[in-house]
């Protein structure tokens, strides 16, 4: 099967969009001598502006370790990752990054609000216009008005839009998110999705979204990086061309989206591709 | 309507005890149980009258002196040996040393180097303060979760913003346990400095009053103890509860998640 | 909660205690000289400044001995009998006081736990009995008991220890999970099969907890009666050496003092892990 396009570069492959997050030679080791454990082999890619970049692997492979090292929390051992053409080095201003634990990512002693908005606070940006932004953000995710609020008076999907209306309040060039959806139960799930695919598609921000279901990465993604076995590697990256918008019930009975999901499934499975 | 029934649930054993003790005095003539109507007279004479400027302001400003020093020291010790590791192992074998020699034993240093008075009750308070605050509040910092500090990374902030913004306000649970068992210690390292090393307040006047065999007067004197680590608790209690109202819902919120 | 927490390299989030699911690093991480040289070398430090600003003159050496000098008075008292023999005074009252606060307490403890009825009317007035000092009672006991012999510092002992040991047993009780009584009931275990192989063990931890507290606080208590009334405890010796005009001896027992209740604390400390080891991550003070 011919491909329709190049699925290495970034989709668009505009000449004026240069990239906004680029990965280059990334590799992690930890601990050193016999104890040394390669998390990451080697890594390379670069994601355009306004795209939706799902990256996935078998479990254990260094996903959360090499969303740790795009996000400045972590410093690889080779290689360097860039945001919005700076070298990260430490967290980049760029970039926001949403938890898998959202019960434990939102501060328990701020209400809904004060979640949103102190890393404004913190920033030092006005007072009147960290308002401004916390309410976008929080109708984004569809909780206006739930700024007195306490998180842990919210239910898990809640929680979650919460963080993530942290992150767009923050707005960033790039929207990290790891495994964000992972501890919820499944109609919540969905919800989400749908919610992250409509701001991204209202904002056009720049999304990188790690996660283990397959499905859900075919559903997401412009674009699917699928990873390998430690010590990781990219074992290849899949351009879905699935038509917009996207849709929880039509998208996932296209014929297409089955053959995305089990090709996808193979690669992770380590078996060879039917191409 | 349910609180207000715990409350007198609550106030029943009180008003037994002091009935049984009302009535089974009311006739005693051992001297040591003087009847409580004579003790309450008594109460009422010494601490609103008499005794109160010589005896009881003193103590109470002692401790609260020695308090506000001791738990300014061990939460700023304690921080930093929550933030770094090393300076917790470098200094954790002398602060455990002198945390398990009994307060008791310190008043003769403390006379030995500040003779007697204000300065040297302080400091004996304070030291009695100063324990439990520093190890709860090492531990409040070290066990700060490491998501939160991560989220603070990861946006950003500063480590002066981390410090007040997110960890401070991790530990701070655990801080205020620390404080209960702090005032408590506060409160008894008050007394006895005043009975060992002191010609004034709470502590020396029931020691006095035993020695001189006034004894509803050494009852007041206990009662009036009693009394003053209510109050002291219940205005912890207070301050908790307004510090602290997120902490209630938030652990009533995990608690309920884990067991469903 | 956190079941499957990656383990990752940031060195400043390894050294926390991490929750359940995350492998320890942070004892196994360390190399000798970390966990024991350099903070030997500091304490070593401490120890030769003082030795220095006394012998110089920057502190008072009349208020303020120097260590070499406390150092000997210490090996000269230890080699005294009365030294021991005021030890194990206290010693003695301290364990008297403590078994008794241990057989009042828990006993009491279990009680008030186990019924709902005598949990609300207790606890209250439980929770205020803790705040008030126990040392305050010391001049209505000496007045019962006198000073001259091992009574008073048991019965100082057994005060302050026994709230914390009943208070601590009580909610230990209180807060067996309901689902293992559950599981305990549908297997089919009657009332006292319920209690000793549900609910004593899931409150132990608890309990261990109040006699940790119990034991250091009866210490306290212990070493303040024989400071405070006399008679023939180690804190005794310490006023006598005060009162002799003799810094250096004052010191050195408070020194002593404090090995013992180093001693005390740490063997407890070490029986309570022992004993809980299938709990330690779960243990919990109420305070």
């Amino acid at each position: 099967m011919s491909e329709r396009r190049d699925p290495i570069a970034p989709a668009g492959g505009d000449v004026a969009n240069a990239p906004v997050l680029e990965v280059r030679n990334l590799g992690v080791t930890y601990g050193s001598g016999s104890d040394a454990v390669v998390a990451i082999r080697e890594l390379s890619f670069s994601i355009a502006p306004g795209e939706f970049v799902c990256i996935v692997g078998p479990s254990g492979c260094g996903k959360t370790t090499l969303l740790k090292s795009i996000a400045g929390l972590l410093r690889p051992t080779r290689g360097d990752a860039y945001v919005a053409g700076k070298r990260v080095d430490g967290p980049p201003k760029d970039l926001a990054l949403v938890f898998q634990e959202y019960t434990r990512s939102l501060l328990p002693w701020l209400t809904v609000g004060d979640n949103v908005t102190f890393p404004l606070a913190a920033r030092k940006v006005p007072k009147s216009e960290q308002l401004a932004r916390r309410k976008a953000a929080l109708a984004q995710v569809g909780l206006p008005g739930f700024d007195d609020k306490y998180p842990w008076q919210l239910s898990g999907g809640m929680q979650q839009r919460v963080a993530i209306a942290r992150a767009l309040a923050y707005e960033p060039a790039v929207l990290l998110m790891d495994e964000p959806f992972a501890s919820l139960d499944a109609q919540s799930r969905a919800d989400l999705e749908d919610l992250v695919l409509k701001v991204q598609r209202d904002t056009g921000l720049t999304v990188v979204f790690v996660t283990h279901d397959i499905d859900e990465s075919v559903y997401e993604a412009d674009r699917v990086i699928v990873l390998t076995q430690r010590p990781t590697a990219i074992r290849q990256i899949l351009a879905v061309d699935l038509p917009k918008p996207r849709d929880q019930i039509t998208t996932k009975a296209l014929p297409e989206f089955v053959r995305l999901r089990t090709e996808v499934l193979k690669l992770i499975k380590n078996e060879p591709t039917v191409d | 309507m349910t609180r207000l029934r715990g409350i007198a649930i609550g106030l029943v054993v009180p008003i037994v005890f002091f009935s049984i003790w009302w009535v089974l005095s009311e006739r005693s003539t051992s001297p040591y149980f003087p009847p409580l109507r004579r003790t309450l007279t008594a109460f009422v004479d010494i601490w609103f009258f008499a005794r109160f400027f010589t005896d009881l302001l003193p103590s109470v400003g002692h401790f609260l002196s020695g308090l506000t020093l001791g738990l300014a020291a061990g939460v700023v010790v304690g921080t930093l040996m929550g933030l770094f590791p090393r300076f917790n192992r470098d200094v954790a074998p002398m602060t455990e040393f002198v945390r398990a020699i009994p307060t008791a034993a310190l008043v003769p240093l403390g006379l030995i180097l500040f003779g007697t008075g204000f300065v040297m009750e302080t400091f004996l308070i304070s030291l009695a303060v100063f324990f439990p605050i520093l190890v709860s509040t090492t531990a409040g910092v070290r066990g700060v979760d490491p998501v939160y500090l991560e989220v603070a990374r990861s946006y950003g902030l500063s480590f002066s913003d981390r410090l007040w913004r997110v960890i401070i306000p991790a530990a701070a649970p655990q801080i205020l346990a620390g404080c209960r068992v702090a005032i408590a210690f506060g409160l008894a390292a008050t007394v006895i400095a005043n009975m060992v090393a002191s010609g004034s307040g709470l502590g020396f006047f029931i020691v006095d009053a035993q020695t001189s065999f006034r004894l509803p007067d050494m009852w007041a004197g206990l009662i009036m103890i009693g009394l003053l680590g209510y109050l002291a608790n219940t205005a912890f209690v207070v301050v908790e509860h307004r510090l602290l109202g997120w902490h209630r819902g938030w652990r009533g919120a995990t608690r309920a998640a884990s067991a469903a | 909660m956190g079941a499957d927490v990656p383990v990752h390299g940031s060195a400043q989030v390894a050294q926390k205690p991490l929750p359940s699911g995350v492998a320890p690093r942070s004892k196994a991480g360390l190399t000798w000289w970390q966990r024991v040289g350099e903070p030997a070398l500091v304490v070593l430090c401490v120890i030769g400044a003082w030795e220095l600003l006394t012998r110089t003159g920057v502190l008072p050496a009349k208020d303020l001995p120097p260590a070499t000098v406390i150092g000997a008075a210490f090996i000269g008292d230890i080699q005294q009998s009365r030294v021991w023999e005021a030890l194990g005074a206290t010693l003695t009252s301290w364990a008297v006081g403590l078994a008794g606060s241990i057989l009042v307490g828990i006993p009491a403890g279990l009680l008030l736990g186990s019924s709902q009825l005598a949990y609300r009317l207790f606890q209250p007035s439980l929770e205020f009995v803790r705040t008030i000092p126990s040392i305050a009672a010391l001049p209505l006991l000496i007045l019962l008991l006198g000073t001259r012999g091992y009574q008073l510092a048991a019965a100082m002992t057994f005060l302050g220890a026994v709230w914390p040991i009943m208070i601590q047993t009580m909610y230990g009780v209180r807060d067996v999970d309901p689902t293992t009584m559950d599981a305990g009931r549908a297997y089919g275990l009657g009332p006292f099969q319920l209690f000793i192989r549900i609910v004593l063990p899931s409150a132990f931890p608890y309990i261990a907890t109040g006699l940790r507290l119990g034991a250091v606080v009866g210490l306290l208590l212990s070493v303040a009666a024989s400071l405070i009334a006399g008679g023939t405890g180690i804190g005794f010796l310490i006023v006598n050496a005060s009162f002799s005009g003799v810094p250096e001896l004052v010191y050195a027992r408070i020194v002593l003092t404090g090995i013992v209740g180093l001693g005390v604390t740490l063997t407890l400390v070490a029986i309570e892990s022992r004993l809980l080891f299938w709990h330690a991550s779960r243990r919990r003070t109420v305070t």
